[in-house]
């Protein structure tokens, strides 16, 4: 056996021969000679000795292509992409070696999926006696979503055990070169199963993927970027990994996509009972959440507890902070983009889940194989009727109760063309004990046409229906009262999208058409002292034209640069009120009054907002991003609270509101190491914002027909550093990050006293300075996980009575400056137990239990101070903590 | 379902609601200067404190002493003031006199200085009528009435001055008389083992006439000094007319005070005294700020109410805030007596309240006003 005389070899010492051996040509006559055969020759001809075992090379033989290249060459190409590898010992021995590394390699990887159960597909492409050793095939081939079987872009496809790498175009289709043999094709795409396919590729052919969405329960909820890589992805587009993530404790059992926005960096939000969130020192109402392409604004149940968006319903979600597209507008900080989940076009499938506050469910499948698929899903809280069985206090008096459901019917006009019909609706109804109850609801509806012209360009029609309306009943004989507030959007945008070479492009036009009832109130008793009012509707129209391009300047370069031109005009009917010159605007200095006709315009504003980014990347780990964006935002959450809460008013641009302009600067460094186990990002950003409201002190919103009385215009800045460390594989997964971040506002009135804390800068309701945020799970084994998360921030700013002095035998009280005092910090920790179904494919229903523990120290966190007047006349401060106790909560996903 | 139910009671019962600490650190010391010049004989007073902390409510405010004030009118007479007690500083010769404009300068021990923007003193019309009428809320023998919703709306018609531009300022103050029993004060002592309820014995204060003699018995030794007490109350909210109910010259029908009706307040009579005021438009603007801020609804989403400053600033540097006023105002007052026959059925007695007569009220004194 010669393979043990070239162990023995290694003793002997170096000879003087060059390596002249492999310099020497292939002659033309070795061509169709067996490997073994022409190495015997080359043996038999000169000094050398070739030492190898005879099976290993019966495959192998010299092509014609081979003749005139040097024998080291030859060799080379034949044995690539095979366990077969050779070397030269002094000059005169040529040793074949089977690299005992590469089987070993393969075998493990064998074993390693076979021991998480992944299924492997066989496939053989071309067959195996027309084998040609050290061939290099093409394999190409179109990975597509099982489900929907839409092509998925910027999917992974690799050689198992090589570094042979391709990712999908956006058409999903890759080419791939591989050395011929029996290899393992790994696809991968973001949320989606791994496919693995032991494929002994023979010759150039096709290899096809469909790729199934994880079906684990809750990994339903995937927020990611628009490109997944920390290290490609533009600056302010954040890539969660929840995939990994998601087995995050859950306040009472609920998955929420709101609150896992909140923990991300530079992300924060002022409370449990707020499901509005701010980004980077923005207000709540800086957001656009998109759900299918209509805006939603009111984003909550049950005043914040749990987000609107039952996570069975949603398919993915980007979110965008900084560097935002010029697609999207009219919202200055962010944007949350929701697209709900399509029906199943093969099959039938129901999930749900079954918590201690609501339960949902859901149902999927094809209405006509292949070409029209439903998906929908309902949620209901069902704790109305518990809070009926509670003896305690007037507890039972209270009520509580909601639903959301979504509706999403999907049409393949052939390859090219699709109509999908949204539909999503959500109720809320809260009783207090005080015979008040509050409704409020959000009904949208879209229709989106996607047409695609080519494998280069496509285009999206959206036709959409928003609706967002509440209303506050009192029942009591002299205070009853029914007020009612409505806001309307239809919505319709069209886009266009056009790849060519190293550019993208992206354009459109959208409209929104908003109508507002901003207040109505009758009594409700004979009785009644509420005086009856009505505040005219009041309708204005946005319009906005955006182009971008994605532009690949060179393979480490890549710039976005976009523009977005929008304007906005306020509707007749309509009046004006005219105050005094040079008085402050109040009731007493009103002078006069334009009324303006249905229809006719009382004031356009117009904005041009230029968007751009760039991405470095110094190494193919490692980048530096940049970002600037303006954005106009016409519509104004008017409110007195810091979240967003089902009574808020909002008021779109007018006369006197002038839109919001917000710019952002970004910079970014990311990196990732030790091939994607670890990423690593600092972000950093300087936000200034125009025009923004602040009310007066003392002033009243609600049902307020002149509201410039009540508001005040300044400017807003902010600005941060975000740092953040991901682990993204392996037993233990997570993630930190910390953010020291500033939000200010300044109002200066030219008018003594109007001015807030004299004209100063002052902390914003929502200037959190340090965040933490620390987010892990650890596979205790493949069924079990522990979970957990920590969150910290720094209390808010409050505004509070400190002092008081006796006038008149009446106590005057000394207020603080606006937010001047600040709620104690925020922190709090959740665990969880999650324990899934076993992994095996074929099972009647996929369940999984989750056991969280919301609070775990019990911390009473201050979610706000208020005053009661005690009975000295004093408004004394107290601090309100919503969840003051450890709650645990169980609960049941299943899929069937 | 269990379960569920208890988790249930967990969400509602985990808000919890408790009283904000503010460190001492926390707070801004302020100033409290307040004076009133009118067209009466003097000699008026004006009073200066130092705010007290919101949490410190039964605190007595900390008065300022060794302050120097001076009052000035436009006709360049000016006049120092004398500290007669703790904090309040009382003129001497000065005489409000009408059409005349005053202020005053506060320079305190730690040389901060304070001025008022002038005031002029402008006549205030006549109070014509004051009516009262009697409301009856409750039945007045289902309970024991200590307190009461039942009572007096007192109403008062009044001219108003073309000068006063419909600016009209109204105070009152109410004196009742109570009587207590505080030679029935107890005291609980310590037992072993506790028993339920606590032991008690006899503790009267000396004030009630009564002592302890040397055999653990009682004996009275005198008359009881802290039985019999005058209790004074304030309106509690700015009354201010509203110029657009101002009819012409005349203001009717004016609410002005609601006198609560029960076994305390008609021990005996109720004395209410009606001022009715002249003010600037400054003034008059700075008490409707107090008043916005008095009403301000306790709420979860409230806005802070607008900051009340009044006409008094700080003139030298690093001097602390200060709230407050010096007001330059005509009066004219009314006396209303209400006897406790007025009130249309038989008031009960007045409760045993076994404690010393000037603990039961904020403004309670021993001392018989000199009205009575």
């Amino acid at each position: 056996m010669k393979i043990f005389t070239a162990g023995f070899l290694l003793t002997i010492a170096f000879s003087a021969h060059s390596q002249s051996i492999l310099d020497r040509k292939v002659e033309a006559s070795a061509t169709g000679k067996p490997l073994s055969a022409y190495l015997m020759e080359i043996e038999g001809d000169s000094e050398c000795k070739v030492f190898f075992i005879d099976q290993w090379l019966e495959s192998f033989q010299i092509e014609e292509g081979y003749v005139g290249m040097t024998l080291g060459e030859t060799l080379r190409k034949i044995f690539e992409g095979t366990d077969i590898y050779f070397t030269i010992f002094y000059d005169y021995a040529i040793v074949i070696v089977k690299d005992p590394n590469q089987t070993l390699a393969k075998t493990r990887f064998l074993q390693s999926i076979r021991g998480e159960k992944k299924k492997v597909e066989t496939k053989s492409i071309g067959a195996k006696g027309k084998i040609k050793p050290g061939t290099i095939v093409q394999l190409t081939g179109t990975v597509k979503d099982g489900k929907t079987l839409d092509p998925l872009a910027n999917a992974t496809v690799y050689v198992e055990g090589t570094t042979r790498v391709a990712t999908t175009s956006p058409g999903g289709t890759f080419s791939l070169a591989v050395p011929a043999g029996e290899q393992f094709v790994v696809f991968r795409f973001a949320n989606y199963e791994e496919k693995i396919v032991s494929v002994g590729i023979y010759e150039s052919g096709e290899l096809n993927a469909d790729l199934m969405e994880t079906p684990k329960v809750l990994d339903e909820v995937v927020v990611t970027g628009r490109q997944s890589s920390v290290v490609n992805g533009n600056v302010g587009q954040i890539d969660l990994k929840l995939a990994q993530l998601k087995k995050l404790p859950a306040f009472l059992g609920e998955v929420d996509i709101i609150k896992q926005i909140q923990v991300m960096p530079g992300v924060t939000s002022v409370g449990e009972m707020s499901s509005g969130f701010n980004v980077r020192g923005g207000g709540v109402d800086q957001n656009l959440v998109l759900y299918d392409g209509v805006q939603i604004f009111n984003n909550s149940h049950v005043f914040g507890f749990f987000s609107a968006f039952n996570s069975e319903a949603v398919r993915n979600a980007s979110f965008f902070k900084g560097g935002i597209p010029a697609e999207y507008g009219g919202r200055v900080s962010s944007v949350l983009n929701i697209s709900s989940k399509e029906g199943d076009y093969k099959k039938w499938f129901a999930s749900g889940g079954i918590g201690p506050i609501s339960s949902n469910i859901a149902l999927n499948g094809p209405i006509n194989k292949d070409k029209t698929s439903i998906f929908a899903s309902f949620r209901s809280s069902y704790s109305d009727w518990m809070v009926k069985t509670i003896q305690y206090s007037n507890v039972d008096k209270s009520s509580v109760a909601f639903y959301d459901a979504s509706l999403k019917v999907a049409h393949k006009f052939g390859e090219n063309d699709k109509l999908t019909l949204t539909g999503y609706a959500s109720r809320d109804k809260f009783g207090l004990p005080s015979d008040t109850t509050f409704w409020w609801q959000t009904r949208i509806a879209s229709l989106h046409y996607d047409h695609r012209f080519s494998e280069r360009a496509f285009s999206t029609i959206t036709l959409g229906y928003g609706e967002y309306s509440y209303e506050v009943k009192d029942n009591g004989t002299s205070t009853g009262y029914d007020l009612k507030y409505a806001l309307s959007y239809p919505t319709f945008k069209v886009d266009y999208n056009y790849h060519a070479g190293k550019h993208r492009f992206n354009t459109g036009i959208s409209s929104i058409w908003y109508g507002i009832t901003p207040g109505n109130i009758v009594p409700t008793s004979p009785v009644s002292n509420v005086k009856p009012q009505s505040i005219a509707r009041q309708q204005s129209l946005e319009v906005a034209a955006f182009l971008s391009d994605e532009f690949e300047i060179t393979e480490n370069l890549r710039i976005d640069l976009g523009a977005r031109i929008s304007s906005f005009t306020a509707m007749g009917p309509g009046k004006v009120y005219s105050y005094q010159s040079g008085q402050p605007i109040s009731s007493s200095t009103m002078v006069d009054s334009i009324s303006y006709a249905s229809g006719k315009p009382i004031k356009t504003y117009a904005g041009f907002e230029p968007r751009a980014s760039a991405v470095y990347k110094i190494t193919p780990f490692s980048s530096i991003k940049l970002g600037y964006n303006r954005i106009y935002q016409f519509i104004h959450l008017i409110s007195n609270s810091v979240s967003i809460s089902p009574i808020d008013i909002w008021q779109s641009s007018n006369y006197y509101f002038k839109p919001q302009i917000g710019d952002q600067y970004s910079v970014g460094y990311f990196k990732s190491l030790k091939s994607n186990q670890f990423d690593f990002s600092i972000e950093g950003f300087y936000k200034h914002l125009n025009n923004i409201l602040d009310f007066k002190d003392g002033s009243n919103i609600v049902l307020n027909p002149t509201l410039e009385d009540a508001l005040l215009r300044g400017v807003g800045k902010a600005y941060g550093v975000e740092f953040s460390v991901n682990k993204n594989t392996g037993r233990l997964q997570g993630s930190f990050n910390y953010t020291y971040a500033r939000s200010f506002r300044q109002v200066q009135s030219p008018f003594p006293g109007e001015s807030i804390n004299s004209g100063n800068w002052y902390p914003s309701n929502y200037d959190q300075p340090n965040v933490v945020n620390f987010t892990w799970r650890y596979a205790l084994s493949r069924r079990f996980s522990f979970t957990g998360n920590f969150t910290y921030r720094t209390g808010r700013p409050i505004t509070l009575p400190y002092s008081y002095g006796y006038l008149s035998n009446m106590p005057i009280v000394n207020f603080s400056d606006r937010n001047e005092f600040r709620v104690p910090d925020y922190h709090r920790l959740d665990l969880a137990l999650v324990i899934e179904g076993n992994h095996r494919r074929k099972k009647l229903v996929d369940g999984s239990w989750i056991i969280s523990f919301y609070n775990v120290y019990a911390r009473k966190n201050v979610y706000s101070v208020f005053y009661k007047t005690n009975q000295y006349g004093l408004p004394i401060p107290y601090q309100l903590s919503i969840i003051g106790t450890v709650l645990p909560s169980v609960s049941y996903r299943f899929r069937i | 379902m269990k379960i569920l139910q208890l988790l249930t009671y967990l969400l509602l019962l985990i808000s919890c609601v408790s009283p904000y600490k503010i460190e001492p650190s926390q707070y801004h010391d302020g100033m409290v200067i307040e004076g009133l010049i009118t067209d009466q004989p003097g000699p008026y007073v004006v009073k200066i404190s130092r705010v007290s902390p919101i949490l410190d409510y039964v605190g007595h405010p900390v008065s300022v002493e060794g302050a120097s004030v001076v009052i000035y009118d436009d006709a360049g007479n000016s006049e120092t003031l004398q500290e007669k007690s703790p904090g309040n500083y009382y003129t001497n010769t000065i005489h409000g006199e009408m059409g005349r404009s005053y202020y005053i300068t506060v320079a305190t021990p730690d040389g901060s200085t304070y001025q008022s923007t002038p005031e002029k003193l402008t006549p205030v019309g006549n109070i014509k009528n004051v009516d009262y009428e009697f409301v009856e809320n409750e039945n007045p023998f289902t309970s024991r009435q200590v307190t009461s919703t039942n009572g007096f709306n007192v109403t008062l018609d009044s001219e108003v001055l073309p000068s006063q531009e419909g600016r009209v300022w109204w105070r009152w103050s109410g004196t009742f008389h109570i009587f207590t029993y505080p030679e029935l004060k107890k005291k609980v002592i310590e037992s072993s083992p506790p028993v339920e309820p606590p032991l008690t014995v006899p503790d009267p204060p000396p004030c009630s006439g009564w002592i302890s003699n040397s055999r653990g018995g009682f004996v009275q030794v005198g008359s009881c000094k802290c039985c019999d007490c005058w209790v004074t109350q304030y309106n509690q909210l700015p009354l201010l007319s509203d110029p657009a109910l101002t009819n012409g010259n005349e203001v009717s029908s004016q609410f002005i005070a609601f006198v609560e009706a029960n076994v305390r307040t008609f021990y005996d009579k109720y004395y209410l005294q009606i001022d009715q005021l002249s003010l600037s438009q400054s003034m008059y603007d700075f008490w409707k700020e107090v008043k916005q801020e008095q009403s301000n609804s306790s709420n979860l989403f409230q806005t802070p109410p607008a900051k009340t400053h009044g006409n008094i600033v700080a003139t030298s540097d690093g001097a602390t805030n200060v709230v407050g006023y010096f007001a330059a105002s005509a009066i004219e007052s009314h006396i209303l007596t209400l006897h406790r026959s007025d009130v249309p059925y038989g008031v009960q007695p007045i409760d045993t309240t076994a404690n010393v007569c000037t603990t039961l009220y904020k403004n309670s004194s021993t001392t018989k006003p000199i009205f009575w």
